[in-house]
């Protein structure tokens, strides 16, 4: 395991997206702000610090995880997905987000890259949820706008609940 | 007596600013995300001692929310300003979760005496309140706002002839208050639901037939409310009569009974309110006597601005005196202006970030009191209008007929009696740019032109204090079912029915998104969310631990119903609509409440300790 000293700057790698990315960082600094003050990935979106509001939740290796009670050093040379990987190229919306664009599931949209990239990973494990299963995995997510009746009719159009 | 909590609505997005001072002009440039009104501004500009100009203040295009919390930014926008200035480099600032949940903004805790002189049959004579306001530590501008927003409308949706009220501002260690959605609207209904419902059960009547024989009747309207609200239109008991029908207040009943034949606690609350929407800028002054306004200088009116420009190929954009925390306002304009121009939504850009040293504003400009349906949104269909007219006109002398011949329809401009003499849109509407000279005689260039809506209704307050505190008055109805759980104390929703009339709706999708958002908020205040603080006044709640924002889990269905009656005063005919269950849901909740425990006091949040302190007066299980 690599070692680094608290008084120590270090240099993280990592593959954001598909593509191999590295900055300076200080040990004790959140991935959270690693993605958007050190590699400028800004989609990510932080709400608490705390882990529980869900906003800046991402993948890494592929499991939703929060990013903000994760540190940077911890992803180092790891799988890291963030919401700006969810629209193709010319900014084609994925299935996902057009569902929760047809269904009226954001207002102001600053929880919502959270629970995209939550959804991303439980629908790639379990792709025809229930409603409850669906509500369990959202229950993990705040958001202050929509009252969740949108989020949730977003996610039953694209797993196909009844 | 009631008791309204201390909440906020904490926008997942904080508070952000960013400053820079420009040491050779004197003067700030701050872009932060605020919400207004932009009456803060000279606030804020009298705090960093500059003239208004030297302070440009910029609001982005997009804020992760405010719910009115994002007023208070103001103080924040001062403060990093003169860091700006002290260390000669440009400032940003990034609010955290716990500051915010520590210090923000909350809105104010009431304690509300409230008595009626009523008949035998329930019918109200006279109401007499008594509210009483903790604004925290400090009265911020513009407080202690939410105890005059509903001035006017303190009677509420009744027909209630004479009303004395006194307000007191008490001022503590906590956290200030401030802007918050609903706005004194929350704390006033649970007081006067609640007494509804106490009148019932006092002399042992229907609680929704206590609401019947007081509502407002259709014939009054326009109706001059006690304390001066001129509510524009309305037909409370026929909305009433809709919501209850189809079998839905039987289905609760049934429900009620068959839970209570079981053996468990289940109670039925109604709630009846009016949402005013779109602020006299005049409210907050009837806190002072008359004779201090005479000498003060009159306060009044509401002023919405919104501008339509056409560039030099006929393409249309629109800016306006809103902020945008998510309401959808970009959609709703460009639906307004297209269907004037002739023109698909689509064709309209919409940008609405605000620069104060080159867009139009006044003081009552930004997103608060439900403002965008009846002020921003009329400003925008004005300023359509104008610039639809002025086309007519150019087009008219190019097409060779009247301009009252003329149409705007599916992107051409043309004539209504020969379809086939027509010219594309933007040909003509790009005629004040490359070819003014030709214009019809006396017409300024079509190149932009602003809507401004000052509606004449909002007067100043009168001698005796009454004012016309809002230009529109929505009204919502709520019936609901509550069960009590005997062993957790949880309060859960079984049914909840809520009946709108925001007199024409703009955008059905935006408008059960703004209700289903109220009504989760609505949900947190009755249920959940609390600042606390120890007997010392030690703070408890800074965390999402433990200051409990409802998920999706906590939220029960809702049954949304419409009734319309448009507003006689705006051209659109649309009320606000997006604080009603904020105002609503607290006080039907907390009467289904106290019909399922037979208690005459229910204090809010009912969290599961204060279900057990009532269940122990209630002698229930």
């Amino acid at each position: 395991m690599r070692r680094v000293n608290k008084s120590e700057k270090v240099r993280i790698a990592l593959m954001l997206n598909g593509r191999k990315l590295a900055a300076e960082a200080e040990s004790r600094m959140l991935l959270s702000d690693f993605l958007r003050q050190g590699l400028g990935a800004t989609g990510t979106h932080v709400g608490c610090e705390h882990g529980i509001c869900g906003a800046c939740t991402v993948l890494i290796d592929g499991v939703a995880t929060r990013s903000c009670l994760t540190l940077a050093v911890q992803a180092e040379n790891r799988e890291v997905r963030t919401v700006e990987s969810l629209a193709a190229p010319d900014g084609k919306l994925n299935t996902l987000q057009q569902a929760f664009r047809n269904n009226h599931a954001l207002q102001c949209g600053f929880c919502t890259p959270g629970i995209l990239m939550s959804f991303t990973d439980f629908l790639a494990r379990n792709p025809h949820p229930s409603e409850a299963e669906i509500r369990e995995v959202l229950s993990g997510h705040l958001c202050r706008c929509t009252g969740y009746a949108g989020i949730v009719a977003a996610i039953k159009e694209v797993a196909g609940t009844d | 007596t009631t008791e309204f909590p201390r909440l906020a609505f904490t926008p997942i997005e904080c508070y952000v600013v960013v400053a820079e001072h420009n040491p050779a002009k004197g003067s700030y440039d701050v872009l932060a995300n605020f919400q207004g009104p932009f009456s803060m501004h000279p606030v804020m500009a009298r705090a960093l001692r500059v003239a208004g100009p030297k302070l440009r203040l910029r609001i982005p295009p997009d804020s992760g929310g405010s719910f009115g919390i994002k007023l208070s930014v103001f103080p924040y926008v001062v403060l990093i300003a003169l860091a700006a200035k002290i260390t000669g480099r440009p400032v940003k600032w990034v609010e955290d979760r716990i500051e915010h949940l520590v210090a923000a903004s909350s809105g104010p805790n009431r304690v509300t005496e409230i008595e009626a002189a009523i008949t035998k049959e329930g019918r109200i004579l006279g109401l007499k309140l008594d509210q009483l306001e903790d604004y925290g530590a400090f009265l911020r501008a513009p407080m202690p706002g939410p105890l005059y927003r509903m001035h006017g409308a303190v009677t509420g949706a009744y027909d209630i002839a004479n009303v004395e009220v006194t307000n007191r501002v008490v001022l503590t260690n906590k956290m200030p208050s401030s802007l918050i959605r609903g706005f004194g609207g929350p704390q006033l209904y649970l007081a006067l639901e609640r007494l509804m419902q106490r009148i019932a059960v006092e002399l042992e009547l229907d609680p929704l037939d206590v609401i019947r024989r007081n509502l407002i009747p259709a014939e009054k309207f326009p109706y001059h409310a006690a304390a001066g609200a001129l509510y524009d239109s309305g037909d409370y008991p026929r909305a009433v009569e809709k919501a209850v029908g189809s079998g839905r207040l039987d289905a609760l009943k049934r429900r009620r009974d068959e839970a209570r034949a079981a053996g468990r606690i289940y109670g039925i609350g109604f709630a009846a309110i009016v949402e005013p929407a779109m602020s006299n800028m005049g409210y907050l002054s009837t806190l002072m006597t008359a004779q201090a306004r005479e000498k003060a200088g009159p306060k009044n009116g509401a002023v919405s601005m919104a501008r339509v420009n056409i560039d030099p190929l006929g393409a249309v954009s629109v800016t306006a005196d809103v902020t945008v925390q998510g309401q959808s306002h970009e959609t709703v304009l460009a639906e307004i202006v297209s269907r004037e121009l002739g023109l698909k939504s689509d064709d309209i850009e919409v940008v609405l970030e605000i620069d104060t040293a080159k867009d139009q504003w006044s003081i009552a400009a930004g997103t608060y009191s439900s403002r965008f349906a009846s002020g921003t949104a009329v400003a925008a269909h004005l300023a359509a209008t104008q610039m639809r007219d002025k086309l007519k006109g150019i087009a008219a002398k190019q097409l060779n007929v009247l301009p009252d011949d003329v149409e705007l329809a599916q992107g051409k401009i043309r004539s209504r009696s020969n379809p086939d003499n027509a010219l594309p849109f933007g040909r003509v509407a790009a005629t004040s740019h490359w070819s003014p000279v030709m214009l019809p005689e006396n017409m300024a260039p079509a190149l932009s032109e602003t809507g401004i809506w000052s509606p004449p209704e909002l007067e100043p307050p009168t001698s005796d204090d009454r004012i016309n505190t809002s230009l529109t008055y929505g009204f919502v109805f709520d019936m609901c079912g509550v069960e009590i759980d005997p062993k957790t104390y949880q309060v859960r929703v079984d049914r909840y029915v809520t009946m709108h009339d925001a007199g024409r709706i703009l955008n059905p999708t935006i408008a059960e998104g703004q209700i289903r958002g109220a009504f989760a908020q609505g949900i947190a205040a009755a249920l959940y969310e609390e600042f606390t603080y120890n007997d010392e006044g030690a703070f408890l709640s800074g965390t999402f631990a433990d200051y409990l924002v409802p998920t999706v889990s906590e939220i029960p269905d809702v049954e949304i119903l419409h009734y319309s009656s448009p507003s006689p005063f705006t051209p659109l005919g649309a009320k606000g609509l997006a604080e009603g269950n904020c105002m609503s849901t607290p006080a039907c909740i907390a009467n289904a409440i106290a019909d399922a425990l037979g208690v005459a006091d229910v204090t809010l949040p009912a969290t599961p300790r204060r279900i057990h302190a009532l269940l122990a007066v209630s002698g229930k299980p």
